[in-house]
């Protein structure tokens, strides 16, 4: 069924705000014990890195960045503290961190750093992502924690956007497509855009293939706005909140 | 397919470090942000001109901005507020991306089975389907439906307390005499 909302603009984040939107599914008490574990999980999956990164810049050592991270989410199912988060009063990137501080500094004052999470994202910790991030670990030490986490935030965006891109592809059959131009998407222009060669490879004309790329740069970048969109409180700030990642990573 | 630069670059275009890791291959994370930031207004621009005007009987109507109207979005397609003018009665009118119509027949497929499963149902709490249409010269499909006024689901769900699980109680036991 269609519902008409209430909202007078196209984009006023009823579809975008999907991350306090998870929050608060994992928070009501009334819910199935099954849909919360999969609201939590969801959060889990999208936002572990940066945490556990952030974690690991700030001193703790591999088990404990690891243990600390599960922890974490299970915390905020079992403790219900994101009731006490304001979606009106803040960026779901400064909670989230936010929430992570109190939580370690409860774990340090209550010496209660036991492992938690019940294996909610232990299979993530595989040998090899384990592997991957203390390289990245060891080859960023001149950022600092918050630095860190900020940048693994963007990527994390990054990923969403064009995982979500790449479904809307593959629905549209269009997968092939998608791989070749993937690369090019944040381009402004199609300077060392091989179109022949893909051309030749995709038996598709390079006129044709201008046009792709012309409709996934502008799906790319609406659903960069989307997911940042899902992060932010008001419309406003989707700009202010890409502005504030562009000058971390340019001054990092 | 693989795009990383080699670790511990500077971007060409932007002059960012760039940061080869395991989460992010992407090559400059400023230049894929900067791309959301860049031309906002051009990016609506450039939607909206792909939205068409009228399918049709049906206009698509218009935000105070100018922008189409529109009501919610997915995977498939983005459904609008519009107008029959024929029969002079608002309705949802759901487009299917173009890129389905054109080159996704599987997709579209789908999208004539979602409506027929739709049009099939009759109750008071499902939302009729007065048409489905091909339009010839673009061969843009659209689903034009009845035009539900209210709260959004997300807004009507109790968000606590114990009227939530009474509340989908209610909804299912509503689907399923529907269907």
């Amino acid at each position: 069924m269609v519902q008409a909302p209430k909202a007078t603009t196209v984009d006023d984040g009823q579809f975008a705000a999907t991350r306090w939107t998870i929050v608060r599914a994992a928070g009501d008490s009334q819910i199935a014990s099954n849909h919360a574990g999969a609201a939590l999980s969801e959060l889990c999956h999208i936002y572990w890195r940066p945490l556990y990164l952030y974690l690991r810049r700030e001193g703790f050592g591999l088990e404990d960045a690891q243990d600390l991270t599960q922890g974490f989410f299970a915390e905020l199912i079992r403790d219900r503290s994101y009731r006490r988060a304001d979606r009106q009063k803040g960026r779901f990137r400064s909670f989230l961190l936010g929430a992570l501080k109190h939580f370690v500094a409860n774990s340090r004052e209550s010496a209660q750093r036991q492992k938690r999470g019940g294996g909610l994202i232990r299979e993530l910790f595989d040998d090899r992502i384990v592997s991957e991030l203390e390289a990245q670990v060891q080859s960023t030490q001149q950022w600092s924690a918050s630095t860190l986490f900020d940048r693994e935030w963007a990527a994390a965006l990054l990923h969403q956007t064009l995982d979500r891109l790449a479904q809307e592809c593959a629905l549209a059959g269009k997968s092939p497509l998608f791989e070749e131009l993937r690369a090019h998407l944040a381009g402004t222009n199609d300077e060392g855009v091989a179109y022949d060669e893909i051309s030749r490879r995709l038996q598709r004309s390079a006129v044709t293939l201008r046009s792709d790329m012309g409709r996934l740069r502008t799906r790319y970048r609406a659903l960069l706005r989307e997911e940042v969109r899902g992060t932010v409180t008001e419309l406003a700030e989707v700009d202010d909140e890409l502005r504030y990642l562009c000058q971390v990573i340019a001054q990092s | 397919m693989s795009f990383s630069p080699p670790s511990g670059v500077v971007c060409a275009k932007c002059s960012a470090r760039v940061e080869t890791t395991a989460s992010a291959d992407f090559g400059c994370l400023a230049c894929w942000l900067q791309a959301g930031l860049e031309e906002s207004s051009q990016v609506a621009a450039e939607e909206h001109e792909q939205v068409p005007k009228s399918l049709g009987s049906y206009f698509i109507l218009k935000q105070p901005d100018g922008s189409p109207w529109a009501l919610g979005r997915g995977a498939m397609g983005v459904t609008y507020r519009a107008e029959d003018v024929s029969l002079r009665r608002p309705v949802a009118l759901k487009l299917i991306n173009a890129d389905f119509a054109q080159h996704g027949a599987g997709a579209r497929e789908r999208f004539v089975r979602e409506a027929r499963a739709a049009a099939s149902l009759r109750h008071p709490n499902v939302a009729t389907v007065y048409q489905f249409g091909i339009d010839e010269e673009t061969g843009q499909c659209f689903c034009a439906m009845e035009l539900i006024e209210g709260e959004t689901l997300d807004e009507r769900v109790p968000s606590r307390g114990k009227s939530r699980p009474r509340f989908w109680s209610r909804r299912s036991r509503a689907s399923s005499i529907a269907t």
